[in-house]
């Protein structure tokens, strides 16, 4: 066998070891995303609209017609918390992998100049640590408008000072490799080098951080939601589901918010099952 | 013709002022293979990344004169680097697997480099570097140029490296330490390969390195470096069987294969770390021989024919 067929057949071997005899949180993890994207996917499609109200038929317990129940306006919990799986699986996966890529490339491009353009970008992250990502976020809303755009815009913002650190760091020892200065005197200017070499190379960990990042995105998402900022009624999101349902808990009504926040949990669980499980992949 | 010529350069940190290099003079015809001879912390690593435009921040070239292939290396009263000199310059570094980056395959490293400076077409940079990595003695360059760099042995990626170099067409090439990463029996394929390669004498090469077994098997010419400063300089068989200056003398009677003799002056050489501050000889605190001009002041060169020898007391004859 040529080494070039074993490399072909190495990848997908390589992917089954990791989804088969990965640790259990791992594949935990996985197969909870797995299970809730199936759903997110298929459901809407054999569920009722997810806004259709119903008079009479508000504040229904989970029973046979309504597995969730139903919330104050007759609508059936099921199709709403499943309809807003797409909304926040987009968004939490969104917010994370923009915040990713543009965390990495400033980090990767301070790490690689230094000097004064290190010295801004890194103040500039310090900055930003100061804020709670969701305080953060509130801000940029209550500046620029209210709406989903830049609620998501708000939220990537303030997830973005940890990778900028992770790959200024990795940046930091990469750039001390000969295969740089190699670049360097074989013509590769600075974006070719940042692009071509620092990139790819301190991708990794920021990766890793993405599932976990993502799975903040959703919370964040939601608590914003939550406040009446983002996602506005009667959109179904776990946020505003749980916003318009936590006051008839007080009522004994306790599935008009149980149910998203079930979701929101699992959801969130799943994504720092999988960081988890890839950090001690990568590191093993 | 000089390919390479460096006059009196002096390297110095910018902030305290010490002098890491001073007054080195290296001329390198076109065809020969000189060898930079040092202890670690000598400045041969300084002098070469100097000569590449890569030295590390704080340090300066402070003096002296510098051309590559008849173009002027340092420009302006800053003496600030040329960038457009590293066309001139190829690399062969001292960590191969270092040199190439991680994450990508061999085949697209030479293709980059080869469309970067030779501005070929995609097609014709393939076909190149195939013929590239045929030349270097990998003998089924098509496995190769599909693989990473971690699915090599050192000495192919030492290979890769040295095709890299050679297919920027320089007219100078830095061999920094080209074998020390590798084992025995590596090196020597890898030495007598760079010697094949560099017989059709249409470049310099610059050696560096500490080992004096490789310069006597590659080198025409050594120099020696000692704390920044050049000791002695002239054809390799001529240094290795009359050295002049105390320092070589001392080096070569570390040797293994060294007969030991009446004359040996290596129990008289004391332990002293290099000052880069002081205003005489680097080597005066540890030579049997110096006196309070050594210590006073650094030695002129001193030439006759083909050698030089730094030193006040010891002329060649």
């Amino acid at each position: 066998m040529t080494t070039a067929r074993m490399l072909a057949s190495a990848r997908p071997r390589r992917l089954a070891r990791l989804c088969g005899r990965g640790d259990l949180g791992l594949r935990l993890g996985l197969l909870l995303l797995a299970v809730l994207v199936l759903i997110g996917l298929v459901g809407p499609l054999l569920l009722p609209d997810p806004n259709a109200t119903a008079a009479g038929q508000s504040l229904l317990p989970p029973g046979p017609d309504h597995l969730f129940g139903t919330d104050r306006y007759g609508r059936d919990l099921l199709a709403r918390t499943v309809a807003a799986i797409r909304l926040d699986l987009v968004l939490g996966i969104g917010v994370a992998v923009a915040a990713m890529l543009l965390g990495s490339l400033l980090g990767a491009v301070a790490g690689y100049l230094g000097g004064i353009v290190d010295e801004v970008v890194m103040r500039f992250t310090d900055a930003l640590l100061a804020f709670p990502g969701f305080v953060l976020a509130l801000m940029v809303v209550a500046f620029t408008g209210n709406s989903l755009v830049f609620m998501a815009v708000g939220v990537t913002i303030g997830s973005m000072p940890h990778f900028i650190r992770l790959s200024r760091a990795r940046a930091l020892s990469e750039r001390e490799l000969d295969y740089i200065p190699a670049s360097k005197l074989a013509g590769s200017g600075s974006g070719g080098i940042i692009f071509g070499h620092i990139m790819p190379n301190t991708i990794g960990a920021p990766l890793i951080q993405t599932t976990v990042t993502a799975g903040w995105a959703i919370l964040d998402i939601a608590a914003l939601s939550f406040l009446g900022v983002g996602v506005q009624p009667p959109t179904a999101e776990w946020g505003t589901m749980i916003s318009e349902g936590y006051s008839e808990i007080l009522t004994g009504k306790w599935w008009p918010a149980f149910f998203p926040g079930l979701f929101m949990l699992i959801a969130v669980l799943a994504f720092q099952l999988i960081g988890d499980g890839l950090s001690k992949w990568k590191n093993s | 013709m000089s390919l390479l010529a460096v006059d009196d350069l002096d390297l110095r940190i910018a902030r305290s002022g010490q002098t890491l290099l001073r007054d080195v003079t290296v001329s390198i015809e076109r065809g020969s293979i000189v060898g930079l001879v040092g202890e670690s912390g000598s400045g041969k690593s300084m002098f070469s990344l100097a000569l590449m435009g890569l030295l590390p921040d704080g340090v300066e070239v402070s003096a002296g004169t510098a051309e590559v292939a008849g173009r002027p290396i340092f420009r302006g009263a800053s003496r600030s680097y040329d960038t457009a000199v590293r066309d001139r310059i190829a690399l062969v570094s001292q960590n191969p697997r270092a040199a190439l980056n991680p994450t990508m395959r061999i085949g697209k490293q030479m293709v980059r480099v080869l469309r970067q400076r030779r501005r070929m077409g995609k097609i014709q940079a393939r076909d190149e570097a195939r013929e590239l990595l045929r030349k270097v003695g990998i003998s089924d360059p098509l496995r190769v140029e599909r693989a990473y760099p971690h699915q090599l042995s050192g000495g192919m990626c030492q290979r890769v490296v040295i095709a890299m170099a050679l297919s920027v067409q320089a007219p100078v090439l830095i061999a920094d330490e080209p074998t020390t990463g590798l084992d025995v029996t590596i090196q020597a394929q890898i030495l007598l390969l760079l010697k094949e390669l560099m017989a059709d004498g249409d470049r310099a090469v610059l050696m560096v390195t500490h080992d004096l077994a490789v310069v006597s098997s590659m080198c025409d010419q050594v120099i020696i470096l000692y704390g920044g400063q050049v000791m002695e300089v002239g054809p390799t068989q001529d240094i290795f069987h009359d050295p002049v200056h105390p320092y070589t003398r001392f080096l070569l009677e570390s040797l293994e294969d060294h007969v030991p003799s009446a004359d040996d002056i290596g129990d008289r050489v004391t332990e002293s770390s290099v000052d880069f501050s002081l205003a005489g000889c680097r080597f005066a605190k540890r030579c049997p021989f110096s006196t309070d001009l050594c210590h006073r002041e650094p030695p002129l060169a001193r030439r006759s024919g083909t050698r030089t020898v730094n030193c006040h007391h010891r002329g060649v004859s």
